[in-house]
């Protein structure tokens, strides 16, 4: 695997906590935040797969096989981004159920109207 | 009626090596069912509710008698008194000490234990699976009549499922291991997402897409939230139709510990 140097700014605390994961697990900074990076992916997977327009297969793999989902996500995302979306939060979440369980709700009045 | 209920790999594998238990289990079968003619074939099938669990040559079946609302436990041992003392050791007064599944047994072996590795009895692993869902879809069922705004129903087995009502929307909390603890040797895999997904539409019953939406908050990755418009599930109904399914030999996807 090719690996590049990246220059991050992020927050004290969690610069000297990668520098102490890394030597406690034995790994470099950036072995760490690959994996980390791809946990963070398969636990959020799911909440991501709607917006995505990925498939159930395409996400269906195990925890051990992590790693597989970053390329798929990849390209998914970037046509997402293009698109305009994000990773909705929760309110945004309930939102969109109480907006399309209302209109569906009003579907089916007018249609109850419509005469036979 | 026995033969209803023993699962296949027990039918097939199990009951021929155990020579004198046929006559005690026509004895049970006489005081359980004084119409049976006695000439029941041994015709083994598979249901979601039902267990296989083993005992050095001893088996049993426990399964979910609906009709009278109790939970049968049938024991047959090829020794005198085995079946009986066997059935008294797994059945704990405590729930916390009982032993039905998949506790060990001292005379485990690899070959022939309930708890052997996943995908060594895909059979078994699938019914494991559909014990999981169709435990939460009773739990659901029953229990969703309870529910008010702000508190959370758990049912926790070998998974953990959590019910709340928030407003007019609902929110299905699914943990993402499946454990099951022993003494010997514990057992316990991650769900993928597929599995998360397909149980939670398997419990309610096959939401229209637009009405369902999976969230994982922040730092919770063990877990995941499904908000969802609430439907009228009807768990008796599920599991006639999974039962069906699976008496077919097609379970479905997510149902299929082989893909795991």
């Amino acid at each position: 695997m090719a690996r590049t140097t990246k220059s991050i700014r992020f927050a004290e605390e969690h610069q000297e906590l990668l520098k102490l994961l890394a030597a406690f697990e034995g790994l470099s900074e950036g072995e760490l935040v690959e994996r980390a990076l791809e946990s963070f992916v398969h636990g959020r997977m799911l909440a991501y797969r709607k917006t995505l327009g990925l498939s159930r297969d395409d996400v269906d793999v195990r925890i051990e096989d992590a790693g597989e989902l970053v390329a798929r996500l990849r390209d998914a995302m970037v046509r997402a981004i293009a698109e305009g979306a994000h990773a909705p939060t929760e309110d945004e979440i309930r939102a969109g159920l109480r907006e399309r369980a209302a209109a569906r709700r009003e579907q089916a009045v007018a249609e109850a109207a419509v005469p036979a | 009626m026995i033969a209803r209920w023993l699962t296949q790999r027990c039918r097939d594998v199990d009951v021929p090596r155990a020579v004198r238990v046929r006559p005690g289990l026509a004895r049970l079968l006489e005081e359980q069912y004084p119409r049976s003619p006695l000439t029941d074939a041994w015709a083994g099938r598979t249901r979601a509710d039902t267990w296989t669990w083993h005992h050095g040559n001893g088996r049993g079946v426990v399964w979910r008698d609906r009709d009278r609302d109790v939970l049968w436990l049938l024991c047959f041992a090829d020794e005198h008194d085995g079946g009986y003392d066997l059935g008294h050791a797994l059945v704990g007064v405590d729930p916390a000490r009982d032993r039905l599944y998949p506790k060990l047994d001292p005379t485990y072996t690899a070959v022939g234990g309930p708890t052997a590795a996943w995908e060594e009895f895909v059979d078994e692993d699938a019914l494991e699976w559909l014990r999981f869902i169709h435990g939460a879809a009773e739990f659901f069922d029953d229990r969703q009549g309870d529910l008010s705004v702000g508190e959370t129903l758990e049912w926790r087995a070998a998974g953990v499922i959590r019910l709340a009502l928030e407003d007019d929307l609902m929110k299905l909390t699914i943990g993402t291991r499946l454990v099951y603890a022993d003494e010997a040797t514990d057992r316990d895999r991650y769900l993928k997402p597929g599995e998360i997904e397909d149980a939670f539409l398997q419990l309610v019953g096959d939401l229209d897409d637009d009405f369902w939406e999976a969230h994982v908050p922040p730092y919770a990755h063990g877990y995941v939230n499904y908000l969802f418009v609430p439907p009228r599930p009807d768990a008796g109904a599920w599991l006639d139709a999974r039962i069906a399914e699976i008496v077919a030999a097609k379970p479905r996807r997510g149902s299929d510990p082989s893909r795991v």
